[in-house]
């Protein structure tokens, strides 16, 4: 039985350790799969999801039910890989498109059996500050002026960053499946 | 077009399957979880490590401070009284001068001393033989020692002019010898005795120049005990054969009202700004010490009455975030004067504050819902210590709380502890 996020939120207040695996089997799909967009590899997902998981449980307190639970637990996800990412202090560096999809492995049957496996791959091919840009324009939804704020890079940085996320992207598509996509 | 229609082609195809991928962490994952999870958070019991450390931080400073004031006030105030007593040594010397100086008129009457007693005898056995029935020139002359001593006082006035001081003289028990050199002049002039010099005009002279006297709160001669100023009255030597006192104006105590100061300094406060996000928990995260700092132009209308206003620059700082405002403070306040140096000023006014930039350091997210504009109001109290003719230091608590909005709709508050420097001009 799938415990109500109320009772959620109030165990894992309290602390209760039950409360708090429930929570995390729950949400472990979401919670993961952004870890796995923003990161660059399975382990440093891992890394990421326990950090952001050790937050969610010491901010629960400051949570307001006035929107939902699991969106506000996917944006504490969101900012807790973005704080990873600064954390690494990564530079927005131009990089040749053709480099990156040349080094890019396709694999046609792993996109055929499990697509969304193989498209998170290709995000992780990504040069870092491309893959950001892109996760949080195309998954967040972000403007180019608020990724712009919260990045401290310039809007039409952003944009540029998108761009060429995008060409990269596509060619490693091409690369894979013909020009499908 | 063509290429744009592509690319969002391109971003619906990574989304709606992206959204649908639901990875699993490695078997062992909540295991490992387990143990990095902390104890129950205590949002109060960080908060409270914060403020302890800063309020400590604060009452360091605040117990420095006026040790420091208190030790400067002290070393001011034995550098006054030091020159108070020198100059007074210097007044209690030019007296004893003048008493010297009129020393050698005693003793150049001193060979007529036989005379002058005989004079004095004479006078006796006029006060003696005053009840008598008059019945001799001499005795009709007798005239007792009321007559005498207001001949005296007059006598005295002339030698005033001859530099002697009425007070020394009559404090350092010289009348007797400026009595006999009365005595002496009137034998001089071959008055008789029995003959009252008594010039009216002199005494009217003298009562008119004491009834005018002032009492005079001089710089100089000011004891700071409390509140009560004590004065000293100096009597000025006598002058033009009357005694009279010392004029001045009387000073007012600092420059006349409405009169101008400018006051800079820095305000340590906190403001949690986990209520403004509370939706966002990194957002705001950890209570940390924000401050504003600034100039103001004080304006004050009466002793216990001020207007002031100006620029503050304000940073409201979490663990996670900043916010900049320029802050614009119109504060009214309400003095009390407690000692001398000392005084309590209560304050309280409205701020409007312009947001210049936000800095989400941690999380990188730009601020939703955040409010360019709003107007909070502020009340602080202050200990005003006086540092000098000019300079008065200012420190105390002070809290606040927002009148509009903040952001998402929320309003917030503030409390803290400021340290000031007024210049008066």
């Amino acid at each position: 039985m799938i415990p109500f996020d109320e009772d959620i939120i109030r165990g894992c207040r309290k602390g209760e350790r039950k409360a708090q695996q429930a929570l995390y089997e729950k949400y472990k799909p979401m919670l993961f799969s952004i870890c796995l967009r923003y990161a660059s590899g399975w382990h440093e997902a891992e890394d990421w999801l326990q950090d952001g998981l050790v937050k969610i449980f010491t901010n629960l307190f400051q949570y307001q039910p006035t929107g939902a639970f699991g969106g506000w637990l996917r944006r504490v996800m969101v900012n807790s890989a973005l704080e990873q990412l600064r954390k690494r202090k990564r530079s927005f560096q131009t990089v040749e498109i053709g480099e990156v999809a040349d080094e890019f492995e396709a694999d046609e049957e792993l996109f055929s059996k499990y697509r969304e496996e193989a498209l998170v791959r290709m995000l992780q091919c990504l040069p870092e500050g491309y893959r950001t840009v892109f996760n949080l324009y195309v998954m967040e939804e972000y403007s180019h002026q608020e990724i712009g704020n919260m990045l401290g890079i310039a809007e039409s940085a952003s944009r540029s960053q998108l761009s060429r996320a995008k060409a990269m992207l596509r060619k490693m598509l091409e690369k894979t499946v013909g020009a499908e996509a | 077009m063509t290429e744009h229609q592509h690319n969002d082609n391109l971003e619906r195809f990574f989304k709606e399957n992206l959204e649908r991928y639901s990875p699993t962490p490695s078997g062992d994952f909540w295991a490992r979880m387990e143990s990095s999870i902390p104890p129950k958070p205590s949002a109060w019991k960080g908060l409270a490590t914060s403020f302890r450390k800063w309020a400590g931080l604060g009452l360091l400073l605040l117990v420095g401070t006026t040790v420091l004031v208190l030790w400067y006030r002290d070393k001011q105030e034995i550098e006054r009284l030091s020159k108070q007593i020198a100059k007074q040594e210097a007044v209690a010397s030019q007296e004893a001068d003048v008493s010297k100086a009129a020393a050698p008129i005693s003793s150049e009457i001193l060979p007529e001393k036989a005379s002058i007693n005989g004079a004095a005898n004479d006078v006796a056995n006029a006060s003696e033989v005053a009840d008598a029935p008059v019945s001799s020139p001499n005795l009709k002359t007798a005239y007792g020692k009321k007559a005498f001593k207001q001949q005296l006082t007059a006598s005295n006035g002339r030698a005033g002019s001859s530099g002697v001081a009425f007070k020394p003289l009559q404090e350092a028990g010289e009348n007797q010898v400026v009595e006999k050199q009365v005595l002496a002049e009137n034998a001089a002039k071959e008055l008789p005795i029995s003959e009252p010099i008594i010039d009216e005009t002199l005494i009217s002279q003298a009562s008119q120049s004491m009834a005018a006297a002032t009492v005079e709160p001089s710089d100089e001669s000011y004891f700071d005990l409390g509140f009560i100023p004590v004065t000293d009255i100096f009597v000025s030597s006598i002058n033009n054969h009357a005694p009279s006192v010392k004029h001045q104006k009387i000073k007012p105590f600092g420059k006349p009202y409405p009169r101008i100061s400018v006051e800079s300094g820095t305000t340590t406060f906190a403001m949690p700004l986990s209520r403004l996000f509370s939706g966002d928990t990194l957002y705001a995260g950890r209570v940390k010490p924000s401050y504003s700092a600034g100039l103001l132009l004080h304006y004050e209308i009466s002793p216990s009455f001020a207007l002031q206003g100006g620029y503050h620059f304000k940073n409201i700082r979490s663990s996670r975030m900043e916010l900049r405002y320029h802050s614009v403070p119109f504060i009214a306040v309400h003095k009390m004067k407690m000692s001398r140096s000392i005084s309590l000023e209560a304050e309280t006014g409205f701020v409007v504050n312009k947001l210049i930039n936000m800095r989400s350091y941690t999380d990188g997210l730009a601020l939703r819902g955040r409010k360019n504009v709003w107007l909070g109001w502020q009340s602080s109290l202050n200990l005003g210590i006086s540092m000098g003719d000019h300079v008065t230091l200012l420190t105390g608590p002070t809290v606040g709380s927002a009148i509009s909005t903040v952001a998402n709709g929320k309003r917030t508050w503030e409390a803290g502890l400021g340290l000031n420097l007024r210049y008066q001009f």
